[in-house]
């Protein structure tokens, strides 16, 4: 339910009656755009608009829960589901290679950085935080406006290469105060939780395990021609009873499991409170509003907490002169939980509790943390919840701006404004934990500090002559970004309690850094929008950007656009078909946004190397860290957009179509590689081009519009393509890549399902063995009559199996309200996308492998292994292959999802307790319906493009959440 | 008018506030190639960082370092090398299947972050050749930056076989990305041999340092002789290599054998125990000191339990030989292998060792030249078996005798044995048994021996070398040169 802002003119009113208007849904809404609003009929370019109080937004913890699924050509990525935990937003794709996806956000017109998540100081990781948007209170957002296109970003130059995400805080509003509360809580619970063997099903697949390695090492069964027998020859019995190897069917009888995942889980439970108050009169309004949110994450020690305050007033000096402000303080504190994909004696929480041999108790006898027998190094999953790790961040936005009216409709505005962001990180590996004993006790603490500083200057003028009216703006905009951390850290503590408040009392390893670095960004810009008669429109804009990460003669860079948009609707020729098509536009627009997004690059830099010693003494060098690029520049997005508005009957039903197509020119990467004999073998610079195009459709309808009962829905669908289309000269390719080939890529060999026992090994893949995966041996590559070796396995082998990318997207969302029930169910859906092998297919026994004698816990798949006594398995061989499995686990997957459902009940209070109050029930993520057969479509990483060695899928759960809740406007 | 006097004062003011919305970066943390470098402290500084950080063994870096490094590698790659962390890990050096190009422990690896430090070393060279400082110092400076050059290289052939190498012009223009062919074999041996005979003969390296020396840890012209009679060795030049040995083995050099038992148990035990780093006999070693340089060692063969020496060459050791007692090798009854400990590694915290890495070894060097004078006389000679009875005898094994070699075949494998069981893990028994042609059938066996598919017969003496990565055999077809090894795919 969205009320619109009314001004009422006080005047010699002695009583003034202020209602509450719901909002005229439809052509006059007015759109945030760069800079200034417009009325959605005057829009040339395409903006999708998202009002928050469309959303029952008191039951989402951060803003881009609230966002996923909702605008068209918006993709919205939650990397894990641990609280506080970010998103990353895509707009139209990911078109640049490493410069980063990134939409330019903006809020309340000041754009913001992201802040730093300080490192930990020790070998773990905290998984992911929310660094944008986490000073927002999800109840203090009016509306957010994604600005899609060029012709509507480039108003933002050089930062918009990824479009614009403007979001909009609520400001004072005239009137008596109004004192106003949400608040809800919530449990959670784990939507879907990993499927490791037991006890008794991990000693049943060691056993399994033994026999097949035993068959195999001997040549018995099966494995005769395979392999040549050992020698000499050991029987079975003593193969494993010298030493004992086997489990006995008693002890997997009586088998105790150790649930790891259940020691480390547990209820999750989050609170949000909210209070605000806003009032003011004619010429003077205010907002405060405070909230508190408190979640505890279903993995034990992973919580958040978050304390958000806002003002904001706007005073009318005289009738010419106004000012105002905007002050956004903000805490957000955590308990890290050290997650991440690491494995062996980096293993998270997470990693550990399903490696972790389920046979094996907590504690050993002696009380102590038990310890991995097949292999030591992995830390016990419950001694890593005796870390204390935590982040604070405070975050100050504060802006104020002066405006001035000096002739009729020239608006003078100056604003001022900074962003600052503080970050502290403290840690401490008690003794208890395995890297903490290693250095009795290890301390840490880590804190950065970020400032930008916003100067802005802006001149706006419309007039309307006739039929003829005009807007023209002409800005000025100055940015500062400095940054700079500091780190201290120390071990070999005589206690554990001094934690990290003490670092001076480590006597060894005592460690300390820091860094600063500030660069800066000039801006002229200007735009002029016409229309004559509101049915013929055009908006030009024009954006000139200075960057200071670049060599003076290649700093500048101009980002011109213009859109035109017709609406036909108004034409007279269409006054007969007006009680049908209610509204018809159709837009198009070009324009160019840019990417500066590389640090300083343009000069050799020396930095500290490593560490030697000579002598009894230890020194730290200096080498040459990064080669410069004097020539780097701008990446350069050029964009064409078409789209299509249509309106029928009266606007009961609103359709949108977009059709983009983009070229990012230039584009900017830090690592293009050089010759590997040089002496650093990447330097940053311009590499090619890449281009996506996509199409976009969205769907308002009401269904029912009866006195009790309205039934509204929304239906967003887009797809998108990116590819790349013009490479560096100096490209390297592997054989299998193409120029064009799509940005995501996966390459791989083509699996041929398993080796049937009698069918030889492939030439290609000597050492075979039945029941492993074969693969394809296509030699694709002949080059001046040389041929290939035929049996060798090699990248001449590999194709293109598909890309990351998702086909489509959908987008559903149903209102219907019934006298006071109000009901909401949100579902979106993603096709199309390949994915690498899912935990479930990973972690079983043919590639885990042994360690010291034993198996790594594995996924129960793993249970269903081929084995001589299972040959009719699709799993593989429960031993390893020396060889690849090519794209065996790789499959398209899709999902759908129910985001939200929401029952509301408005209270039918009386007017003088309270002016509306409503109740709801909430449950967010309660299904998801998919072929994924990991944890979650989602939140699961993928594990092989991760980048690391032994990387896993070790992925925070995805939660299901059931709320209750109250909003009060007194 | 005055209100549009006012409004020309506010745009004069804003004017004035835009003109200070300078366009500055600035990284305070970096140092700018304009400013440096310029004094002695730099040129000191440049060659710690570019010669000396690569053959680190510092927990994971280094080409040292025991879990990725040159030697590392190698060991694994022979009879003895054995890891219990599962065979997708190890199985591909363990069993010689070099030919998967996937995997985690590929051999392919060290071609691409070890190549560029030759190029490293020749920029240094020339940039501290500029810088006013005393004139002794930069030249031993610029000594040990061909040493290092030469060191490097060594390890990259005997590995990758044939280098890249670019004159300085071409280094320093790194954005005209020229691709170059590898070298002939010829070539970059040549190179090797003159890099380490230019900082040998420079007449400005120590010829040993001392444990107590503020310079030990740098290269000598030991270390340069140790290397050179390496590449002979390995090129079978044998009167070259004659000549290496018995340069070392001059008493300006100072070393000798350790045959005192310290504490450590045994003689053999006291070349690696803490209480005697800087011993005589080594000739070369990564000099670890707490916060600055350690290695893993003991996590990787105690409290990980990772590496094991295979059973079946624990067996091969004669009875009383000190070199398989438990002070040095214990048998913790795995079926994998036995542990392979050489280090008394009682100085560390933990998991970090600090007791100095040996790289090169006196009694690697007299063990080479009785093979060289064996080889190069074809006949087994009384000097050849009294340097390998040196190395046997201290082991507290009884002297050969000559007739205990029926023909220089024998003594040649006996030498071989000698070898194997004083120098394991220290990165010689690739080298060793390529050089007398017997690495492929050793390997076949050792499948054999272990049940696993024998990969390598395929390969022939290609395996004599390790495949290039595809990273770079890409490059090389970008630039119309065929990169990758024979017997290789990419």
């Amino acid at each position: 339910m969205g009320f619109a802002t009314q001004e009422i003119v006080v005047g010699s009113q002695t009583v003034i009656n202020v209602t509450m208007l719901e909002e005229a849904e439809g052509l006059d809404e007015v759109v945030v755009v760069g800079y200034g609003v417009q009325r959605k009929r005057d829009l040339t370019g395409a903006v999708s608009s998202v009002k928050m109080s469309d959303a029952p937004v008191q039951t989402f913890s951060t803003v881009s829960h609230a966002l996923a699924g909702k605008a068209a050509g918006l993709r919205v990525t939650q990397a894990t589901a641990q609280p506080g935990a970010g998103a990353t937003f895509r707009i139209r794709g990911q078109t640049s290679i490493n410069a980063g996806n990134d939409p330019l956000i903006i809020i309340d017109g000041f754009p913001v950085s992201k802040s730093s998540e300080p490192e930990s100081g020790n070998a773990y990781q905290a998984g992911s935080q929310d660094n944008v948007l986490e000073m927002i209170n999800p109840n203090d957002i009016e509306s957010i406006e994604i600005l899609k296109d060029a012709s509507a970003t480039a108003i933002y130059g050089s930062r918009a290469g990824h479009g614009v995400i403007i979001v909009t805080t609520k400001r004072g509003k005239a009137g008596v105060p109004q004192i106003s509360y949400s608040g809800n809580v919530a449990v959670q619970a784990i939507g879907a939780n990993y499927k490791m063997m037991d006890a008794a099903e991990y000693m049943t697949v060691n056993n399994r395990y033994l026999l097949e390695k035993w068959r195999r090492d001997y040549g018995q069964g099966v494995y005769a021609g395979y392999v040549t027998a050992k020698t000499p020859f050991v029987a079975w019995e003593d193969f494993v009873t010298n030493p004992s190897k086997l489990y006995s069917d008693a002890e997997i009888a009586s088998a105790k499991t150790t649930n790891w995942m259940e020691e480390i889980t547990r209820p999750g439970f989050q609170q949000s409170h909210n209070v605000s108050i806003t009032g003011g009169g004619e010429k003077s309004k205010y907002l405060a509003s405070i909230n508190y949110f408190d979640q505890k994450g279903v993995i034990k020690n992973s919580n958040m907490k978050r304390l958000t305050a806002n003002f904001n007033g706007d005073y009318d000096f005289s009738q010419y002169v106004k000012v105002g402000y905007s002050l956004n303080l903000s805490r957000n504190y955590y308990d890290n939980v050290p997650l991440g994909m690491h494995e062996n004696e980096y293993s998270g929480i997470i990693a550990s509790s399903l490696r972790f041999e389920p046979t094996i108790p907590i504690r050993d006898a002696n009380g102590n943390f038990s310890e991995s027998v097949v292999y030591n190094q992995t830390p016990n999953p419950v001694s890593l919840l005796e870390i204390t790790d935590n982040t604070t961040k405070d975050r100050v936005l504060g802006s104020g701006y002066l405006q001035v009216e000096p002739v009729k409709n020239l608006f003078l505005k100056a604003t001022l404004g900074f962003d600052r962001r503080s970050a502290k990180r403290k840690t401490y590996l008690p003794t208890t934990t395995r890297m903490g004993r290693i250095k009795d006790g290890v301390a840490a603490q880590n804190q950065s500090d970020g400032m930008d500083y916003l100067l802005s200057m802006t001149a706006n003028y419309n007039k309307t002559i006739d039929k003829h009216s005009f807007t023209a703006l002409l800005g000025y905009e100055y940015q500062r970004f400095a940054n700079e951390w500091f780190s201290a850290g120390s071990s070999n503590f005589a206690i554990d309690g001094f934690l990290y408040n003490k670092l001076g009392a480590g006597s060894n390893d005592k460690e300390v850094d820091s860094y600063a670095g500030e660069r800066s960004l000039a801006s002229v810009f200007g735009r002029i929008n016409y229309s004559y008669a509101g049915k013929y429109l055009i908006t030009a804009t024009i954006r000139r950007d200075g960057a200071s990460n670049f060599n003076p003669d290649y700093r500048w860079g101009n980002f011109p656009s213009v859109s035109l948009a017709w609406r036909f609707s108004d034409e007279e020729f269409m006054g007969g078909i007006k009680h049908i098509l209610s509204n018809g536009k159709l837009r198009a627009g070009y324009g160019q946004t840019g990417n500066s997004n590389v640090g300083n690059r343009t000069q050799d830099l020396y930095g500290p190397g490593g560490k030697y010693v000579f002598g009894n003494t230890g020194t730290i060098g200096v080498r040459v860290t990064s080669l410069g690029n004097s020539r780097i520049t701008w990446e350069t997005t050029s964009e064409w957009n078409i789209g299509l508005d249509l309106g029928f009957l009266n606007n009961r039903i609103n359709l949108t179509a977009e059709y983009y197509d983009r070229v990012v020119s230039d584009l900017l990467v830090t690592n293009k590689r050089l010759p590997s004999y040089y002496e650093i073998t990447s330097i940053a610079g311009n590499i090619g081009a890449t281009q996506g195009q996509g199409f976009e459709l969205t769907l308002n309808t009401v269904n029912i519009k009866q006195d009790n009962l309205v039934w509204t829905s929304d239906l967003t669908f887009y797809t998108y393509r990116d590819r790349w289309k013009e490479r560096d000269p100096n490209w390297i390719p592997s054989v299998y890549q193409s120029v064009d080939d799509p940005i995501r890529a996966l390459f791989s060999y083509r699996s041929d399902g398993l080796l049937k026992p009698s069918d030889p090994a492939p030439a290609w893949q000597k050492g075979l063995l039945p029941g492993q995966v074969k693969v394809q041996n296509l030699d694709l590559y002949y080059k001046d009559g040389e041929t290939v070796t035929e049996d060798i396995l090699d990248s001449h082998d590999m194709v293109m199996i598909g890309t990351g990318d998702p086909k489509f997207s959908l987008g559903f969302n149903n209102t219907l309200r019934y006298k006071n029930f109000d009901l909401n169910i949100y579902l979106y859906s993603e096709f199309g996308r390949w994915r690498e092998a899912s935990y479930y297919d990973n972690m079983i026994s043919a590639h885990a492998g042994e360690f010291n004698g034993g198996l790594k816990n594995q996924s129960k798949n793993s249970l269903n292994s081929w084995t001589m006594d299972n040959q009719s398995a699709t799993v593989p061989n429960i031993l390893q292959s020396a060889t690849t499995s090519g794209d065996y686990y790789m499959k398209q997957i899709w999902f759908l999802r129910c985001r939200n459902i929401t029952l509301g009940y408005r209270l039918p209070l009386p007017g003088n307790i309270a002016k509306s109050a409503r109740i709801y029930a909430s449950v967010n993520n309660p299904f998801v319906i998919t072929n994924w057969n990991g944890l979650d479509p989602e939140t699961d990483y993928n594990a092989p493009d991760s980048g690391y060695e032994n990387a896993g899928s070790y992925s925070y759960p995805n939660v299901r959440t059931f709320s209750i809740g109250l909003d009060i406007n007194f | 008018m005055k209100k549009i006097f006012s409004y020309a004062v506010a745009l004069a003011f804003m004017s004035v506030v835009m003109y200070g919305c300078k366009l500055v970066s600035s990284e305070y943390s970096d140092i700018s190639s304009d400013l440096y470098p310029t004094s002695e402290r730099d040129a000191r500084d440049l060659v710690t960082s570019n010669v000396y950080e690569a053959f680190r063994n510092d927990e994971y870096a280094g080409a040292f370092n025991v879990a990725t490094g040159f030697h590392l590698l190698g060991d694994m790659a022979t009879d003895f090398g054995f890891c219990s962390w599962g065979e997708s890990n190890w199985g591909q050096l363990e069993y010689a299947n070099f030919q998967n190009p996937d995997g985690a422990r590929n051999p392919r690896m060290n071609w691409a972050p070890y190549l560029p430090w030759i190029s490293k070393m020749e920029l240094t060279i020339d940039r501290i050749k500029g810088i006013a400082m005393d004139e002794t110092l930069k030249k031993r400076y610029l000594a040990e930056l061909e040493c290092g050059q030469g060191f490097m290289a060594f390890l990259i052939w005997d590995f990758y076989g044939p280098i890249i190498l670019s004159d300085l012009e071409t280094l320093k223009k790194p954005q005209d990305e020229i691709i170059l062919p590898r070298q002939t074999n010829e070539q970059t041996i040549a190179y090797i041999e003159s890099k380490l005979k230019a900082a040998a003969e420079a007449g400005v390296l120590a010829k040993s340092y001392s444990k107590e020396n503020a310079d030990y840890g740098r290269f000598t012209e030991g270390l340069c002789h140790t290397l050179l009679l390496k590449l002979y060795m390995q090129t079978k030049q044998w009167p070259k290599a004659i000549v290496e040995g018995r340069e070392l083995m001059k008493p300006e050099y100072s070393y000798e054998l350790v045959t005192d038992a310290g504490d450590a148990g045994s003689a053999y035990a006291n070349v690696f125990s803490s209480a005697n780093e800087g011993n005589k006999e080594t000739i070369w070693a990564v000099n670890c000191l707490r916060e600055y340089q350690s290695h893993l060692w003991y996590p990787h063969v105690i409290s990980w339990g990772g590496y094991k020496m295979t059973r079946i060459f624990f067996e091969t050791f004669e009875s009383g030989d000190d070199r398989c007692a438990p002070n040095v090798i214990t048998d913790g009854g795995s079926s994998q292998g036995v542990l392979p400990l050489k280090y008394d590694m009682v100085n560390r915290t933990s998991d970090n060792c600090y007791t100095d890495w040996i790289v090169y070894r006196y009694a690697d060097v007299i063990t080479l030249l009785a093979e060289a004078i064996v080889q190069q006389g074809n006949a087994v000679t009384q000097e050849a078996i009294d340097l390998l009875n040196e190395v046997r005898t201290r082991a507290s094994l009884p002297p050969y005798q000559m007739s205990s070699f029926t023909n220089k075949d024998d003594f040649i494998d006996k030498l071989l044995w000698e070898r194997a069981h004083e120098l394991w893990y220290e990165g010689c028994r690739r080298q060793d048994l390529i050089r007398n042609n017997k690495y492929v059938t050793t390997m076949a066996q050792k499948c054999v021996d272990h049940g696993r598919t024998d990969y390598i017969t395929a390969l022939g003496t290609n395996a004599h070398l390790f495949p290039l990565p595809s990273s770079a055999v890409n490059e090389g077809r970008k630039g119309g040169f065929n990169y990758q090894n024979p017997g290789y795919g990419d």
